[in-house]
C-alpha cells in the first residue's frame, strides 16, 4: 500500500527524506540502523547522522539537507529532555515546521508527555514498518502541501 | 573414550526412528499438520520434532562432557556447583548522585543480593565530566554519575569493600574506576588481596555494540591491556576484565554470533598478554565472561555449555 | 585455552562468567510480561552453570528500575534458587539428546565464525575492517523482518497486542529530580577542583602524559592521579590527548 503513495506521485517530485538522529551520549544504535536501512529500502532518502549527535548538529543537518522529518532514536531515559531541546532548537532557528518523530523503548506513560511537547508521533518497538512509512509519507505529504500554498 | 551407544543399539533406533517417520507421522501430520513450515532457534538453526540417540551416534562422554570440575568442563567450572555455592545474585544498579546509589545498594543487600553492580551515567561511560557540554541532561539518568574520588566515597558509605565484590560495567575510563574503588578501599584499610570484583573493560566489543568508546582500537586495548596487567600484579582477587558477549547480542547478533565474537575477543586479548610478556597461567584464572541470556530457551543453555567447552580447549 | 595457548593450571581453562537476561527482549507494552520473560531467561542461566546472574527489572527497557521492580527482579533468583530444585543437582540437562545435538551444533558454527575471524587477521583486524559490526546489523535486521513478517512471534508486541492498556499507568516508575542531581553533581566537581592541592594536581597529570607517551603501563599514574583529585574528565581528556578519539563512521 506505502510503495503506491509513492509511485502515485509525479515523477518529477523528490523522495521524502528522512534525517535519523541519535542525539546525546546513548550508544545503542541498533533500532536507529534498523530504522535507516528499513526506510530506505521502502523508497526514503535517508540520512543517518551517527552517535553523539548535539541538538544544534542535529538541527543544523536537518536545515542542510533541507529534510521533510526528523526521526529521532532514544534508548532509555533522556527522550522527553531530548525531545523538549530539540524542539525549542528547532523553534530557535525558525526551523520548527519539520516535524519530530521519535522511536525506540519509551514508557506508555510518556506518549502524551512527548506528544504535547510537539513530538509528531512515537512509534514503540515492534511497530511494523509500513505502519511506519504510512504515518511519515503522510507527515510529509502534509508538510509540503503546506510549504506550496 | 567412553562412547555412550553401541553400534547395535544405535541401529535399532534408527530404524525405529524411520518407521515412525514413515509410518506414525504421516497421519499425524495430515491430521493436524505442524504449526509452522520450518521451526528455528533465534540464531535460525533448524530443529526437528525429535531427537534420539541416533543424533548424537558416536558421542564420547568423557571427551565431550566428563566430570563438573575437570577438562572440558562443559558440566560446570566447579565439582559441586550449586550445591555448594549458588551463583552470585547480582543486580546491576545505580541512577542520579553516589547518595542515591548508596542508597539503592543497601537496599538491595538487604534484600538479599550477593554481589553488587555498578551501572554509570553516559557522562562516567566516556569519561566527561557532569560539567561538561557534552553531558547536560544526561547526569545520573542511566546510571549513578561519578566524576571524583569523593564521589565513590560517598559511594561506598556504610559498605565495606574488603566484604563485597563489585562488577563495574566501564571501558574505557576503566583505569580511573577502578583507581577510585582502589583508593576507596586503601582508605577504609582494606588490603589489596582481599579487594574483590570486576571491571568490564572490554574495548573490543564497544566497537559492536554499547558503543562507549572513546579511544581508537589499538589504543582502547593497549589501555585495557594495561589495566589487566597491572591487575594481576596488584589484585590477586580482581577480575580485571569481563569479556562481554551481552552487548554484542543486544546489538542484535544471534547466540552463535554471541558465542563466537566473544570468544573471538578473548582470544584476541590472550594473545595481547602474551605479547607483552606474560605467562599464560599468570592472567588466565583472573579471565572473566559476560553473556546474554535470551528467551530461546534450550539455546542458551546450549550456548553456556559450548561456551565452557570451547574456552577450555 | 589448553590446545592454542598450552595453559597447565586447572584454574586458566576455567570459564567464570557473569549473565544479565536480555534487555532486548523486554518491550514497554505491558510490561508485566517482562516479568516472566526474565524469570524464563533467568532459568536458563541457571541451567548453563552461570557463575553471577543480574536479573533485567520490568520497567528496564526504559527507566532505571523502580525499587519495586528491581526487588521482583532479585526476588526472581531467589525463587529459582530456593524453590525450584534447579539449582540441587549439576548440570541436570546433561545427556538430553536435544540439548547435546544442540551444544555441538553451536560449538561447530561458532568455529566457523572464529575461524573466518582468524583468516581476517584475528579480532583486531576484524574489527578494525568492520566485519563483526556488519554481521550484527545484519542479523538485527533480519530479525526485524523475521517480526514484520510474523516468523517470530512477541506477545504483546505483534500478537496478543492489547491497545492502550489501563494499568500501564499504574506501574510505579523510578522519579528523581534530575536537574536537582546535575546541579548537586556540577557543585561537588567545582569544589573538589577548588580544593585540592593544585601543584600536586598538576604533577599527577603531567606524569600520566609522560607515562601514556612513552608507552608505559598507565594505571600507577591514573591512581597517583585519582589520589590528586584529579577528575575523570581531565584524566580522559589527557588521555585522548595522547591516544585520540574514536569517531564511528555514520553508516548503516
Amino acid at each position: 500500500m506505502s510503495m503506491e503513495l509513492t509511485l502515485s506521485r509525479p515523477t518529477t517530485r523528490r523522495k521524502v527524506k528522512v534525517l535519523v538522529a541519535k542525539i546525546g551520549l546513548d550508544g545503542h544504535d541498533r533500532g536507529a540502523k534498523v530504522i535507516a536501512r528499513a526506510l530506505r529500502d521502502a523508497g526514503f532518502e535517508v540520512v543517518y547522522t551517527g552517535l553523539r549527535q548535539t541538538v544544534d548538529q542535529v538541527v543544523a543537518a536537518a536545515i542542510q539537507e533541507d529534510v521533510d522529518i526528523i526521526g529521532v532514536n532514544q534508548h532509555e531515559g533522556s527522550h522527553v529532555y531530548i525531545a523538549r531541546k530539540l524542539l525549542e532548537k528547532l523553534r530557535e532557528y525558525g526551523a520548527d515546521d519539520i516535524p519530530v518523530v521519535m522511536g525506540g523503548s519509551i514508557p506508555v506513560v510518556d506518549l502524551d508527555v512527548l506528544k504535547n511537547i510537539g513530538v509528531r508521533e512515537v512509534f514503540l518497538p515492534g511497530t511494523p514498518i509500513n505502519e511506519i512509512v504510512d504515518k511519515l509519507l503522510r507527515i510529509a505529504e502534509e508538510r509540503r502541501s503546506r510549504r506550496e500554498v | 573414550m567412553a562412547k555412550l551407544y553401541s553400534r547395535e543399539a544405535l541401529e535399532e533406533i534408527l530404524r525405529a526412528y524411520r518407521e515412525w517417520e514413515e509410518n506414525i507421522l504421516p497421519q499425524w501430520l495430515s491430521r493436524m499438520p505442524e504449526r509452522q513450515e520450518e521451526f528455528t532457534t533465534l540464531s535460525g538453526i533448524p530443529v526437528k520434532r525429535l531427537y534420539t540417540p541416533a543424533d548424537l551416534k558416536d558421542y564420547d562422554y568423557m571427551e565431550k562432557l566428563g566430570v563438573p570440575g575437570a577438562y572440558p568442563f562443559t558440566r560446570g567450572i566447579h565439582a559441586t556447583m550449586y550445591r555448594a555455592r549458588l551463583w552470585t545474585m547480582r543486580m546491576f544498579s545505580g541512577y542520579g548522585g553516589p547518595e542515591e546509589t548508596n542508597e539503592r545498594l543497601k537496599m538491595l543487600i538487604k534484600a538479599g543480593e550477593t554481589g553488587l553492580s555498578l551501572a554509570f551515567d553516559n557522562p562516567t561511560l566516556v569519561g566527561v565530566d557532569p560539567d561538561d557540554p557534552l553531558a547536560e541532561g544526561a547526569v545520573g539518568v542511566v546510571g549513578v554519575s561519578v566524576p571524583t574520588l569523593v564521589d565513590m566515597e560517598i559511594l561506598f558509605r556504610d559498605i565495606n569493600l574488603g566484604e563485597v565484590t563489585t562488577n563495574m560495567t566501564i571501558n574505557p575510563p576503566a583505569p580511573v574506576l577502578l583507581s577510585f574503588y582502589v583508593a576507596v578501599a586503601e582508605k577504609q584499610g582494606v588490603s589489596y588481596d582481599r579487594i574483590g570484583g570486576t571491571t568490564q573493560n572490554d574495548p573490543l566489543k564497544e566497537f559492536i555494540g554499547q558503543k562507549t568508546h572513546v579511544f581508537p582500537p589499538e589504543a582502547a586495548v593497549k589501555v585495557a591491556m594495561d589495566v589487566i596487567e597491572w591487575s594481576v600484579k596488584n589484585l590477586p582477587k580482581w577480575n580485571p576484565i569481563s569479556i562481554s558477549g551481552y552487548h554484542i547480542r543486544e546489538a542484535g547478533a544471534t547466540a552463535v554470533q554471541e558465542l563466537a565474537f566473544t570468544l573471538a575477543d578473548g582470544i584476541e586479548y590472550v594473545r595481547q598478554l602474551i605479547a607483552r610478556g606474560l605467562d599464560v597461567d599468570e592472567f588466565a584464572p583472573r579471565l572473566s565472561f559476560f553473556f546474554d541470556s535470551h528467551i530461546n530457551f534450550f539455546e542458551e543453555i546450549a550456548k553456556f555449555r559450548a561456551a565452557r567447552r570451547m574456552w577450555a580447549r | 585455552m589448553k590446545e592454542w595457548f598450552g595453559a597447565k593450571k586447572p584454574r586458566s581453562l576455567w570459564l567464570r562468567f557473569h549473565v544479565q537476561t536480555a534487555g532486548c527482549s523486554l518491550y514497554p507494552q505491558q510490561p508485566w510480561l517482562n516479568i516472566v520473560r526474565t524469570a524464563l531467561e533467568a532459568l536458563a542461566a541457571v541451567l548453563g552453570g552461570c557463575q553471577s546472574l543480574h536479573t533485567n527489572a520490568f520497567d528496564e527497557p526504559f527507566r532505571v528500575p523502580s525499587e519495586f521492580a528491581a526487588k521482583i527482579a532479585l526476588r526472581t533468583q531467589q525463587i529459582i534458587a530456593y524453590e525450584t530444585g534447579v539449582a540441587d543437582v549439576i548440570d541436570p540437562l546433561a545427556g538430553s539428546y536435544f540439548v547435546e545435538w544442540l551444544t555441538d551444533e553451536m560449538e561447530e558454527r561458532a568455529w566457523r565464525y572464529i575461524e573466518r575471524i582468524e583468516s581476517l587477521g584475528g579480532m583486531l583486524e576484524a574489527v578494525k575492517k568492520g566485519y563483526p559490526q556488519r554481521e550484527v546489523e545484519e542479523a538485527a535486521y533480519r530479525f526485524q523482518r523475521e517480526v514484520e513478517e510474523g516468523r517470530r512471534f512477541i506477545v504483546g508486541v505483534n500478537i496478543f497486542k492489547e491497545e492502550d492498556v489501563e494499568e500501564v499507568r499504574r506501574v510505579p516508575l523510578l522519579e528523581f529530580n534530575q536537574e536537582e542531581v546535575e546541579r548537586r553533581q556540577k557543585e561537588r566537581v567545582r569544589k573538589v577542583r577548588s580544593m585540592r592541592d593544585e601543584a600536586r594536581w598538576r604533577r599527577a597529570l603531567d606524569e600520566l602524559r609522560g607515562a601514556a607517551e612513552r608507552g608505559d603501563n598507565i594505571m600507577p599514574y591514573v591512581l597517583n592521579a585519582v589520589k590528586a583529585y584529579a577528575t575523570i574528565g581531565e584524566i580522559m581528556g589527557v588521555l585522548k590527548d595522547v591516544y585520540g578519539t574514536y569517531v564511528e563512521p555514520p553508516y548503516y
